[in-house]
């Protein structure tokens, strides 16, 4: 039958650890990826931007939340918030005539933390609203400026006018897909943590070439704040002896298990966030 | 959408937005059919309401009876092929 496993013999790891062993889903997969690509040449437009368009968007907009909600497993209304900060910050820069292009970059430069980590400062911790310093930074801006008063926000534009926030979300459906790529393939099992988000570095071990380690933690942490993958962020589990074994040392899960249990009063989260797959 | 096509599937989430795209209209063309069909007739208002209360019911149709939404069915399904003809062998 389609997918028949008989007579597939996987003699090596290689072949037994492939993405899609069974030919079925390899097959299906490169005729759907021809026929999407032959459609402008054999589908009427029409149809091309009613249905199969909105249907790709969709269905990146749902991968997207899919990502949040489904294998990250947490649900957190600041989810939305940022992605409504960018979607507007990408709005009003379209219309003042910034190319669409462009524009949608521009939700990302918005973010304070960004040039937070510019500047390379810690974000701070303080936050008016109650809780809100458990958030990642962006979400925390976010909720800072709507609790101020309107002709006090920093940034009015995220909240006047409608306009088109489908750019916003797109990139940030894109970014957040390709984070997630970046940090899953290679790192296999995976543990929510905060703490790079919140701008908080692990300890480096003792002589364990700890200036290239505190690095890379920046350089994660660029990512995150930089793309507004705000709260997840993907932890090697690693087991005893391993170099990266401080990720999970004594200090830091007393740190995540205090944040958790901090993060439960938190009434605008739902998160799950700290929970270890 | 997500409710639909299923939590942490990523082809469900191509099913779920065709679903969700193509959901009115073949909706809209299988009223209006049947009220000819049946001979009874609507109002312009009940027929433009009408998918969309046929669309909350599936939301709540899909969590109840599936919660895995399509990605869990046409795993379902694929699981099925994969050991066809022999459905006693253990997956």
């Amino acid at each position: 039958m389609l997918f028949r496993q008989a007579g597939i013999f996987h003699t090596d790891y290689a072949s037994d650890r492939a993405l899609f062993p069974i030919a079925a889903d390899r097959y299906m997969i490169g005729i759907l990826l021809l026929l999407g690509l032959a459609a402008p040449f054999y589908m009427n437009s029409l149809y091309l931007s009613s249905y199969l368009l909105p249907w790709l968007v969709w269905t990146a907009g749902a991968l997207g939340l899919n990502l949040i909600l489904g294998w990250a497993g947490q649900f957190h209304l600041g989810y939305a918030a940022v992605m409504g900060i960018g979607a507007y910050a990408a709005v009003h820069a379209t219309r003042f005539g910034i190319p669409w292009e462009i524009a949608i970059h521009c939700c990302r430069i918005d973010r304070r933390d960004h040039w937070n980590w510019l500047c390379l400062r810690r974000p701070s911790r303080q936050g008016p609203l109650p809780g809100a310093q458990h958030a990642g930074p962006a979400v925390r801006h976010g909720l800072d400026d709507l609790a101020r008063p309107c002709d006090q926000r920093r940034h009015p534009s995220h909240i006047a006018g409608t306009g088109y926030p489908v750019a916003g979300l797109a990139h940030h459906v894109g970014c957040r897909a390709i984070l997630c790529c970046i940090r899953l393939v290679p790192h296999g099992d995976v543990l929510h943590a905060q703490s790079a988000a919140n701008g908080a570095r692990p300890r480096p071990r003792r002589g364990s070439g700890k200036g290239l380690r505190c690095r890379r933690h920046r350089r994660e942490q660029f990512l995150l704040q930089a793309f507004g993958l705000c709260d997840v962020v993907l932890y090697r589990r690693r087991d005893r002896g391993d170099p990266d074994r401080h990720l999970l040392s004594r200090g830091h899960a007393r740190t995540v298990f205090r944040r958790r249990s901090r993060s439960r009063r938190w009434p605008w989260s739902l998160s799950a966030g700290w929970e270890v797959l | 959408m997500v409710i639909v096509c299923g939590l942490g599937s990523i082809i469900g989430s191509y099913f779920g937005a065709a679903f969700i795209l193509l959901m009115p209209g073949v909706m809209n063309s299988f009223i209006s059919w049947a009220a000819t069909r049946f001979g009874f007739s609507l109002g312009i208002e009940t027929l433009a309401h009408l998918p969309q209360a046929l669309y909350g019911a599936l939301i709540i149709g899909f969590l109840l009876i599936e919660p895995l939404g399509l990605g869990k069915i046409y795993n379902n399904v694929r699981d099925y092929l994969l050991v066809w003809p022999f459905g006693y062998v253990k997956k």
